[in-house]
């Protein structure tokens, strides 16, 4: 790993009031002159577990009362993982302003993208909480098996975003392309319904392809079933973050002197 | 005074693409399938340039618009990364380059104060200290709570000028940033300019005032082309420039202008 990439990437940590103030910032900023202001992430949560939970728990037969739970942590997992993927992809091209003109590493706004969205993330796990409490679904100590699963989440999405940022400045559509890909992953990916149902059918291909499956097991199966997942999500959802740090430090090699010209 | 400080620039190559390159888009590379591919044209700004500046020194920065000079400092500074070459900077850097761009515009004059200032490396309490008397010296009273989309491009320049001249520099790198604002606001801008080039500890900036270069630098670097043309005392150095502008020998000055 180059030597300048590593200073980099610690001044940018140690300089978190920077990134940490302009990523609550945007989100303040998202929300500006709305009526309803940051509830609309509860608002808009809610709606969509509520909506699509009550019809989809009825068609793929799962009960409403572990449906409504699995549905909601899921999706609230997707959504960060998909939003650190877009949003990365215009951390450098938005912060053109700031990177030509001040001398702070670029990472900074790559870790910016991440604190706009992980407060959607916790917003939804307190939401998963309520909803587990509604339902009057267990809760126990088997839970914090999440931690090391969001821990890896988090790492997933850092790698993500950072890849997104350094090569959407070089080309621009990846941040469309990937937008468009994502949403057909959604439907493909066990969120709205359960892995069984692929397994059963033979379709076991469609999710042992995807590692956004991975990353949304690590951390959801400790939260619904209270207990670690399965070494099989952990080993591939390793080898797999192993693989974006590789591929994060290939790009950044590639890209990171150049990123100031190609803006 | 820290003599540690010091900027040391060797055989700096800069190198920008002009345009977009072929195959960018999907019209030009439709575009570039019918003509032929062309190797994507750029512009050489830096032509393998070697300065070194140390604690204390007072550089000015001449030539043509185009000559390199703004490119230059912003490989001073760490914001270009030269392509062949190498720039090592040694001390807090402190860029004033422009004023009207990285403004988060629907935020308030005062948040913009806040982002502006932490992005020029004050701590939070530094700028809660110093907030009263940037906002003064912006004189943009009520505006200051409206978002600074609404604002005019003087404005602009009031709020950016007040933030990053209220940081304690160490290397002070100017990019021709005198005459900012209103006829009102540029006297009082010039003053405060002044006070603020006195504490930077290196001070390198590009100007078209020989007057200032003469009152502020014993040294000055004539930019050409993208290469040095002269690098010397400064009053030598824009005799020189002065002669080769106006194509005569001018007569030269009995000393440089008064302060």
């Amino acid at each position: 790993m180059p030597a300048n990439l590593i200073k980099d990437n610690l001044r940018a940590i140690r300089n978190w009031r920077v990134w940490f103030h302009l990523g609550m910032a945007d989100i303040r900023n998202r929300f500006a002159r709305s009526f309803v202001g940051p509830l609309w992430i509860v608002l808009n949560l809610g709606l969509w577990v509520g909506g699509i939970g009550i019809i989809y728990a009825a068609l793929y037969r799962q009960e409403i009362h572990q449906y409504l739970p699995f549905l909601t942590i899921g999706f609230v997992i997707w959504n960060f993982l998909t939003q650190t993927i877009t949003d990365g992809g215009n951390a450098f091209v938005f912060a053109e302003g700031y990177i030509k003109q001040f001398i702070y590493p670029k990472q900074i706004y790559v870790l910016r993208v991440l604190v706009n969205s992980v407060v959607p993330l916790m917003i939804g796990t307190v939401i998963f909480f309520i909803v587990t409490l509604l339902f009057a679904n267990p809760m126990g100590w088997g839970m914090f098996w999440a931690i090391p699963g969001f821990v890896m989440v988090l790492m997933a999405a850092y790698l993500h975003a950072s890849i997104m940022a350094y090569a959407s400045v070089r080309f621009r559509d990846l941040p469309h392309g990937m937008t468009a890909l994502l949403q057909v992953l959604f439907f493909v990916t066990p969120i709205m319904f359960p892995v069984s149902i692929l397994k059963e059918r033979g379709l076991d291909f469609i999710y042992q392809l995807n590692p956004l499956y991975y990353l949304i097991e690590v951390a959801r199966e400790p939260m619904i079933n209270l207990r670690p997942a399965s070494t099989e999500v952990y080993t591939i959802t390793a080898a797999y973050l192993i693989f974006l740090f590789i591929v994060t430090i290939a790009v950044a090699k590639r890209f990171d002197k150049r990123v100031v010209y190609m803006l | 005074m820290n003599p540690t400080l010091s900027i040391t620039v060797t055989d700096a190559v800069v190198r920008f693409q002009v345009g977009n390159a072929d195959g960018q888009t999907l019209k030009g590379f439709l575009a570039s399938l019918k003509n032929g591919r062309r190797a994507a044209p750029f512009v050489e700004a830096l032509k393998g340039v070697s300065v070194k500046i140390v604690a204390g020194e007072r550089v000015g920065l001449i030539g043509h618009n185009g000559a390199g000079k703004s490119t230059l400092l912003k490989v001073m500074a760490g914001i270009y990364p030269p392509v062949l070459g190498s720039a090592i900077t040694h001390g807090h850097v402190c860029p004033l380059f422009e004023f009207a761009t990285g403004f988060e515009y629907h935020r308030s004059g005062w948040e913009n104060i806040r982002i502006r200032g932490m992005l020029l490396g004050m701590t939070p309490d530094e700028i809660e200290a110093k907030l009263p008397e940037i906002a003064a010296f912006s004189e943009l009273g009520d505006f200051l709570d409206y978002p600074v989309r609404t604002y005019s491009t003087g404005m602009f320049v009031r709020l950016a000028f007040a933030v990053s001249t209220a940081v304690n520099p160490e290397i002070l790198l100017l990019d021709e940033v005198m005459g900012a604002g209103d006829l009102a606001f540029t006297e009082k801008a010039n003053k405060r300019m002044r006070e603020f080039m006195d504490q930077g500890k290196i001070l390198v900036f590009s100007s078209h005032s020989m007057e200032l270069l003469a009152e502020y630098c014993s040294r000055t670097i004539w930019m050409d082309h993208g290469m040095i043309r002269e690098d010397g005392p400064t009053a030598e150095v824009v005799q020189h420039y002065k002669e080769s502008v106006l194509g005569t020998a001018v007569v030269p000055n009995p000393s440089p202008a008064p302060a």
